[in-house]
């Protein structure tokens, strides 16, 4: 089940807000059961068969926190504590994510003809994956103490707002709310805000970006030429930025109805002035899972520059591996990691001299090229899409079209990208009049998306064919 | 400032329960008239279907098709599309303010195309009927009509793709073929140069409006009198062609629902001025008229010409001094055999795409008419499908 769908928005959130608030507070192991069950059906209605596996990993990872105890626990119980959750969720991972990818790897590097075998991935793997190994980690570094109960281990990996698309929530982030915490009016009408704002930046945006973005890369090269080629590219961007941190929108907000504070997972990464930057404000709870549980403990930059390199690099090898399984997106992690390492070693200090513009420049360039490696699984079909858009001939007709159709979408868009429309937000924050007004802009924005949603029904025929 | 978060978060309540209850309780609705499709059904539960997730996906659908006033909201959101964004395209639809058009993706490169060999294909084709038609003594023309798109093409935008180009590479070719193989072909734009296309053809359908469709019968009759047939077109004025009341629903306005900003009321001949005649349909006698209008209020479609596509019908006048025509064609055909009544004595029509119980020839073979017109749009020319692959 997707939030931007009406059996979420009509069935699924209604009954799960009406059964949870039903409920008094005082029994708070009665609203966790609530949350749980509603996340298990919101997973079985769009990955039925994915649920015993979900709940496997989840007994595994309870079990080995068990089986850790705490820091005084001896040392040959908490390894082997941590070496089974590493087995069992990198297993699964490997097994559901990659096996296809090393199948054929392993053909075309040794010209064998293995049959690649068809594995349905289930939905939302890799968060749970990182979600339950994150609580282990935890337990393992002596953070937070091993839950008794399974309960609440289920809850934090299988909590429905941030099961599919994140973001990845740390378990200590967490551990205190799962047992204590308070559902306030105000975190309901925060949380109900920071959802409508989600949900009409997928339903308004990301949805109209993504349609011209797919329209241009779906052209043959002669037909779409650099200025389309360019353009398609860059809605692309922007159609990854207004679902992602929709996505991420609806589960804070709706976390956060519930009691609970999740961390935030976007912080306008294209007004960065460096890649380094716009990776500490794009999908921040993943760079942060990295950076905690994998490149702090290879040494981080305590070993020397070499060291260090050869950490970031492996870090966002993996990093771009997380995002797929293929190839383009290791590459797509590698060529972040060399800009990361260029920026460490002298460019971070060149750019930092440089106006503030050549910055920007630099980022938006470098990460709008980026997406024709996230985009194109086949290498042929990026290395060809990076020549055309240097090839500098075609056109501007589709271009002129495509900015005629969606010229709200990207006048907010482009907005919405910078910090400008929050800042006037808080300006006036506090004032009954400026509540007002948002109020009536979010339901102006609840009622848009709620037409986009059904528009998107819309499926003529031309033929009568009943 | 409470009072304003605690009515906002009321509001959104009291407005998820209604749509809720109304999208429960509304279940009459089984099709969407203006997307012309059956809704979607309640999924059917097997363990199966929900092992597979095909029962939630089947609920997902349900809910997309049936929540709470739907049509309205779809109206809604095209007003907001066509007035509010002021969109050029809207459900593949091209909106100018002449004339609705189809959309037909994105620019691509038509120069340089050559259909010489598909065209002569077509012609071969074509040739082979002309041939078998000539042989038992009867006359045999091809009418080619510009389809609206190619005949409105102006009308769009510089930097929407008209794909003008390749529609008339596929032209050039065809006109060289069907020169080489002789056929006897005519064109009616050659016709009517002198003519405004747009006061010939629909402005929210892909057809030719009852004008076009008066000139192209006009052709045919005066085609076949050069030819040494005794037919003659009742003239355009003792139609007494007039706009129906209803809007016109077109293919193209029908995707903007009546929100279209270009309107059109279909045109139509008063039929008292057509000879009595009897009619059958696929083979079933039938008192359907020429002219089949949907009751006051309704819209009304192209379909009203002849009662829309059959795959055969057949129409005698009983007037054995007039010559038999038999006509060829998909759509395009309907206005104009509706017509011909009026100048032939028996018209027989088929429509190949509905009809598969003989080939053409076989069918010649038992029905020899004295005239067989084939009529075909420009988009089909060398297509070969149905009326494109003739045997």
């Amino acid at each position: 089940m997707v939030f931007s769908s009406f059996s979420f928005l009509l069935i699924f959130f209604p009954a799960v807000c009406l059964c949870y608030f039903l409920v008094p507070g005082r029994f708070r192991s009665a609203r966790n059961l609530v949350l749980l069950a509603f996340s298990l059906f919101f997973y079985f209605w769009g990955e039925a068969k994915g649920v015993l596996l979900m709940l496997a990993v989840i007994a595994v990872s309870f079990g080995s926190a068990l089986l850790m105890g705490d820091t005084t626990t001896e040392r040959w119980r908490r390894r082997l504590g941590l070496w089974l959750e590493l087995l069992v969720c990198l297993g699964v991972l490997v097994y559901f994510k990659y096996t296809g990818l090393l199948v054929r790897t392993v053909n075309s590097l040794l010209v064998l003809d293995l049959k690649v075998p068809e594995i349905v991935m289930p939905i939302g793997i890799s968060f749970f994956t990182f979600q339950s190994m994150s609580y282990v980690f935890d337990v393992y570094r002596g953070k937070v103490p091993p839950q008794r109960n399974p309960l609440h281990v289920a809850l934090y990996v299988a909590l429905f707002p941030q099961l599919v698309a994140g973001p990845i929530v740390r378990y200590e982030t967490v551990a205190e709310e799962i047992t204590n915490r308070r559902e306030t009016p105000e975190d309901v009408y925060e949380g109900l805000q920071r959802f409508i704002m989600g949900f009409g930046k997928k339903l308004l945006l990301a949805n109209a970006f993504g349609r011209e973005a797919e329209e241009i890369f779906a052209m043959s090269p002669a037909q779409r030429g650099t200025p389309a080629a360019w353009l398609g590219v860059a809605l692309y961007g922007l159609q990854i930025y207004f679902d992602f941190s929709a996505y991420s929108d609806m589960a804070i907000g709706m976390g956060r109805m519930f009691g609970f504070h999740f961390p935030e997972n976007f912080n306008y990464p294209y007004t960065a002035r460096s890649v380094s930057e716009f990776w500490r404000r794009w999908h921040m709870s993943l760079s942060t899972w990295f950076r905690d549980y994998i490149y702090i403990p290879l040494g981080g930059n305590r070993k020397g520059l070499a060291r260090q390199l050869l950490n970031v690099f492996i870090v966002w090898a993996l990093t771009g591996l997380w995002h797929g399984a293929s190839w383009n997106y290791v590459l797509w992690g590698v060529y972040f990691g060399i800009l990361l390492m260029l920026e460490k070693l002298f460019l971070g200090k060149l750019l930092q001299k440089l106006p503030r513009a050549v910055g920007h420049l630099y980022t938006l360039l470098a990460v709008t090229l980026a997406w024709t490696l996230f985009y194109f699984t086949d290498m042929n079909q990026v290395a060809q899409y990076l020549t055309e858009l240097f090839r500098f001939q075609g056109s501007f007709n589709h271009v002129l079209l495509t900015l005629r159709q969606n010229v709200p979408e990207l006048v907010f868009g482009l907005a919405l990208c910078t910090s400008l429309p929050m800042r006037l937000f808080r300006m006036s924050a506090g004032k009954p009049w400026a509540e007002l007004l948002r109020c009536l802009w979010l339901l102006g924005v609840l009622a848009l998306s709620v037409l986009a949603l059904t528009g998107s029904s819309f499926n003529a025929f031309i033929y009568f064919r009943f | 400032m409470k009072l304003v978060k605690r009515g906002f978060v009321l509001t959104l309540a009291v407005l998820a329960a209604v749509f809720l209850l109304v999208t429960l309780r509304d279940r009459r609705q089984k099709i969407s008239v203006y997307e012309n499709r059956t809704l979607a059904a309640h999924p059917a539960f097997s363990v199966q279907s929900l092992w597979d997730g095909s029962y939630f996906d089947g609920w997902d659908e349900y809910f997309a098709d049936h929540v709470a006033w739907r049509d309205d909201l779809l109206r809604d959101y095209l007003w907001l599309q066509l007035y509010g964004k002021r969109q050029v395209i809207i459900n593949d639809v091209v909106i100018t303010d002449l004339t609705l058009l189809p959309n037909l993706g994105c620019h691509r490169d038509d120069s340089g195309l050559d259909f010489s060999v598909p065209a002569k294909a077509a012609a071969d084709r074509l040739g082979n009927i002309q041939q078998a038609v000539e042989t038992y003594g009867g006359r045999f023309l091809f009418l080619g009509i510009d389809e609206q798109r190619t005949a409105l093409a102006d009308a769009y935008p510089a930097y929407v793709y008209s794909r003008a180009e390749y529609y008339t590479a596929v032209e050039r070719a065809f006109r060289a073929a069907a020169a080489e193989r002789g056929l006897s072909v005519l064109f009616l734009r050659d016709l009517i140069q002198d003519a405004d296309p747009a006061s010939l053809y629909s402005k929210v359908d892909h057809h030719y409006n009852l004008r076009g469709a008066y000139l192209a019968y006009a052709a045919i009759c005066k085609w076949s009198a050069d030819h040494g047939l005794a037919v003659t077109a009742i003239p355009e004025k003792a139609l007494g062609i007039h706009p129906t009341e209803g809007m016109f629903y077109g293919s193209y306005s029908r995707k903007l629902y009546d929100l279209s900003p270009v309107q059109e009321q279909l045109l139509v001949f008063d039929e008292t001025v057509f000879p009595p005649y009897e009619r059958w349909d696929n083979g079933e006698h039938t008192d359907a008229p020429l002219l089949e209008l949907p009751s006051e209020g309704e819209p009304v479609q192209y379909h009203a010409y002849m009662g829309g596509d059959k795959g055969e019908t057949v129409i005698r006048t009983n007037r054995p001094e007039l010559p038999n025509v038999l006509i060829v064609g998909d759509s395009f055909t309907n206005p104009v055999e509706a017509l011909c009544t009026a100048s032939f004595n028996e018209l027989r029509s088929l429509d190949f795409r509905h009809y598969d119980a003989m080939t053409l020839t076989e069918y010649l073979a038992e029905y020899p008419a004295d005239l067989v017109v084939v009529i075909r749009d420009n988009l089909n020319y060398i297509g070969t499908e149905a009326n494109g692959n003739l045997r």
